[in-house]
């Protein structure tokens, strides 16, 4: 699959890495160079400095050509815009989002297209789970 | 109206002082202690102290009872998350957004977004515009930037000088609105002459201004 | 103690990585065996073939083995371990690819690796007299330079065998990603490597070489190799369609793969933006009528001959490629001295060719025009210098230019380091100049020096400067580094 990544931060760098390894084509844009360092040492895919929100990075960074794209910059409202600009602008057949703040979600509960990851709401939801069964016991 | 104005700077304060002056019921969200603070003290508005990005503090700031919505910040895409979590989960019907990437334009207004502020086009035109020659100035915009009406001073070696508004070559597009000679307005007939210093009330759009400067004002 | 385990573990990857590598190539050694359908009468060289290829797929294998029992999947390959996968691959091919010379033409072990080390490395300078070798050994010289040319990495990453990395890719000397994921990129690069090598056998053919003779040039041409079934080389031929051919087919080699899929995706624009491609235009557009005016008219009279006589010899030099179609011998020395500068500058990066590198050359001139501009800029000016890359900008910083300056140092160091081996030898300073800088620079033209009664050291210097030209030192001295540190390591930890 071609796959582009949106934010080189712990999480895009972590998920770039995997999935270069397991074989797909992998462009990681991010605006910060120096966080392309986060990249593991085998990483094969493309590396697009610049700013995500902007057209013609996206382009840059083969959007048009994208089966998936993953937005994971640590900015909510960025990667709201960007989710949407791949879209309605690009048409990219899957878009996968990270959102931060929980009260965030509701933004993307009426878009079919976007698939949301919500890092806080899942690391609560885990922990409470786990927490409630050993009680239990 | 009930208004909610986001944002910061020297823009949010006489924009603010302008609306309230002219009758309509403010709130100011501001992410800027101090800001916040000067804006209290010199305006007669409600000012809040948060990010407008942040739910509970649109609610705060009364986002169910509000009209209208303007975002004016730096950022495009906090401007396309505020009005947009305004209009969708506070039911707030007109909202507007100040958009600094041409290309968002468009974006914006697929989602919903009932007024945009393309602060770019609208900037480079007016450049562009004062850029053209002295003799012409700029009256007013309308529709966001997307018709200009202005106003030339006729030159005796242009095209039109001393020719019938039925002789002079113009584009189709272009309407003159009068004539304005030794401080009388007359409005143009097709048999009007023109004269060296007349001045010009044209309405056009942007891309014609150009050449209708040219023919009455001459090449430059 | 775990940094011990860690390295160990590494170096079972490696060891895994290189019996593959061997194992391929000695499956390559094979290949001229297909030759045997047109050429049933030379049945009889199979065994020396098979013996090598024999060899080399047994130490491979047995290297694998011994790497795949003990490695986990989840080590990463960077450039030192590349490197060292690199070297050994590069000399282990070259050890077994040299015994169907010693045993079929009885070839002392110097000539024999001389030979083979040309092969590969895509020089092109012969010890071997074609004229009286046989088909086999002729059509072997040259896979080894199509091979060669694509680089073992590259061929390795690109297969089915199981073997990753991007460590791997850049140690071969590999920079630009053609896609972005280096499986799919080296797929790429040989799929367009093959097609022009097809398309080039059909040239030749069209243009009247006979069909042997047609794949042969058309691999060592691609590959901007050298080697010719004939001892005059292309000359050999006088024909103006078959020179037209080889023109095209060398500057084909000497382009940047990334920059041929730039080309053949349509994006001409860029294509001729392209620092190399400007830099090539430039060198030839200026050095032909300089040479052909200046030099070569009294030679060659007639303006045609001239003409056809210097482009031709430019094109071999600056690609590296080696094909000759007069002999240098007879050069007056202005034009053999502007020879010996464009061998030192050589051809792309990231392609075929060898030499300093075009790019090197291009990126240190806009260096200094860059330094000269910004004297006049005001003084607070903040500039971002760039060049055009593949399809993109690069930006240039001042870390990259201070690399790239190394570089060239290094080289330029090292050829005049086998210039004084060669004028100790006694030979003159402009033929050890020429000799050594087309061994240096892989390119494979010769005024003469390099002959089977050479002597020895000359040989081993040559042989040595066509390695390191290719391999471009630095990750022979990783390897090298690397092998002794962590050798002490393990030892110590013991």
């Amino acid at each position: 699959m071609f796959i582009v990544i949106i934010g080189c931060g712990r999480t895009g760098s972590l998920l770039a890495g995997n999935l270069s390894r397991s074989g797909h084509e992998v462009v990681v844009i991010e605006h910060d160079p120096e966080s392309f360092a986060l990249l593991p040492v085998d990483f094969s895919g493309f590396q697009i400095e610049g700013d995500a929100a902007e057209n013609d990075i996206l382009k840059e960074g083969k959007i048009e050509s994208a089966d998936l794209v993953i937005i994971s910059t640590g900015n909510d409202q960025i990667n709201y815009l960007v989710s949407q600009m791949a879209k309605l602008n690009f048409d990219v057949p899957r878009i996968m989002v990270r959102t931060i703040d929980p009260a965030v979600e509701k933004m993307y509960e009426k878009d079919e297209r976007v698939e949301i990851f919500s890092q806080i709401s899942l690391l609560a939801e885990n922990m409470i789970n786990k927490i409630e069964r050993e009680g239990m016991r | 109206m009930d208004i909610i104005l986001v944002g910061g700077g020297k823009l949010i304060y006489h924009l603010a002082k302008k609306l309230i002056s002219k009758g309509h019921f403010l709130t100011i969200i501001n992410r800027d202690r101090k800001q916040a603070e000067d804006l209290s003290r010199e305006i007669n508005a409600t000012v809040v102290f948060g990010d407008a990005t942040n739910q509970s503090v649109l609610e705060d700031a009364g986002a169910y009872k509000a009209d209208n919505l303007v975002a004016l910040t730096q950022k495009d895409h906090n401007n396309l998350f505020i009005c947009k979590m305004a209009m969708d989960y506070f039911g707030v019907e007109r909202t507007t957004a100040l958009v600094n990437n041409p290309e968002n334009e468009e974006l914006f207004s697929t989602l919903g977004i009932t007024g945009i502020f393309n602060i770019t086009d609208l900037v480079s035109s007016i450049i562009e515009q004062s850029v053209v020659a002295d003799d012409v100035s700029n009256l007013t915009m309308i529709e966001e930037g997307k018709l200009s009406i202005f106003q030339v001073e006729v030159s005796p070696d242009s095209e039109a000088c001393g020719k019938e508004i039925k002789e002079i070559d113009l584009p189709l597009t272009i309407v003159l609105g009068g004539i304005v000679r030794n401080g009388d307005i007359t409005i143009p007939r097709g048999g009007s002459k023109v004269q060296a210093g007349d001045k010009i009330v044209i309405i056009s759009l942007p891309e014609e201004q150009a050449e209708a400067i040219k023919v009455f004002g001459g090449e430059e | 103690m775990k940094y011990k385990n860690l390295l160990i573990s590494r170096y079972y990857l490696i060891s895994k990585y290189i019996g593959v590598i061997i194992m391929f190539a000695g499956g390559a050694i094979l290949s001229p065996l297909l030759f045997l359908t047109a050429y049933p009468e030379e049945a009889a060289l199979a065994p020396h073939f098979l013996l090598a290829a024999g060899l080399s797929i047994l130490i491979g294998f047995v290297l694998y083995i011994y790497g795949n029992k003990h490695q986990s999947e989840d080590v990463e390959l960077s450039l030192n371990e590349g490197s060292i996968i690199v070297i050994f691959s590069w000399l282990g091919a070259i050890l077994f690819s040299a015994i169907p010379f010693i045993t079929i033409l009885d070839m002392s072990w110097t000539h024999a690796i001389f030979e083979v080390v040309s092969g590969w490395t895509t020089t092109g300078l012969s010890l071997v007299d074609v004229t009286t070798a046989p088909k086999l050994i002729l059509i072997w010289r040259s896979i080894m330079q199509f091979f060669g040319g694509a680089g073992l990495a590259v061929i390795a990453l690109s297969s089915l065998l199981p073997v990753h990395g991007m460590g791997l890719y850049m140690a071969e000397a590999r920079s630009d990603k053609l896609l972005p994921h280096v499986k799919r990129s080296t797929m790429m690069i040989m799929k367009i490597y093959t097609l022009y090598t097809a398309a080039g056998v059909f040239l030749y053919y069209f243009s009247g070489m006979p069909l042997f003779d047609s794949i042969n040039h058309s691999m060592a041409a691609i590959s901007t190799g050298g080697f010719s079934t004939q001892p005059d080389s292309i000359g050999h031929y006088n024909s103006l369609s078959i020179e037209v051919v080889t023109i095209v087919l060398m500057f084909l080699g000497t382009i940047n793969f990334a920059t041929h899929y730039t080309l053949l995706k349509g994006k001409i624009k860029i294509f001729f933006k392209n620092a190399e491609i400007r830099l090539m235009i430039t060198l030839f557009t200026l050095l032909t009528p300089i040479l052909m005016f200046f030099s070569l008219n009294a030679l060659y009279p007639k303006l045609s001959e001239n003409f056809r006589i210097t482009f031709f010899q430019i094109i071999t030099a600056l690609s590296t490629t080696g094909f000759s179609t007069i002999a240098f011998t007879g050069w007056p020395l202005f034009a053999n001295f502007i020879i010996i500068i464009i061998m030192l500058v050589g051809g792309g990066t990231g392609s075929t060719a060898g030499g300093i590198k075009q790019y090197r050359i291009y990126l240190i001139f806009k260096s200094i025009y860059w330094e000269i501009k910004e004297q006049f800029l005001p003084r607070r000016s903040v500039s971002s210098n760039y060049l055009w890359r593949g399809e993109n900008k690069f930006y240039v910083k001042d870390q990259h230019i201070k690399d790239v300056a190394n570089y060239i140092i290094l080289y330029l160091f090292t050829f005049i380091a086998g210039v004084a081996v060669h004028t100790a030898y006694g030979y003159s300073l402009l033929d050890s100049m020429f000799e050594f800088g087309s061994a240096l620079g892989t390119v494979g033209l010769s005024i003469g020096l390099i002959s089977p009664e050479a002597p020895t050291g000359i040989i081993w210097t040559q042989t040595i400067g066509m390695f390191l030209g290719r391999l471009e030192f630095f990750i022979i001295l990783y390897a090298g580094i690397k092998l002794v540190k962590d050798g002490i390591y393990i030892s110590k930890h013991d």
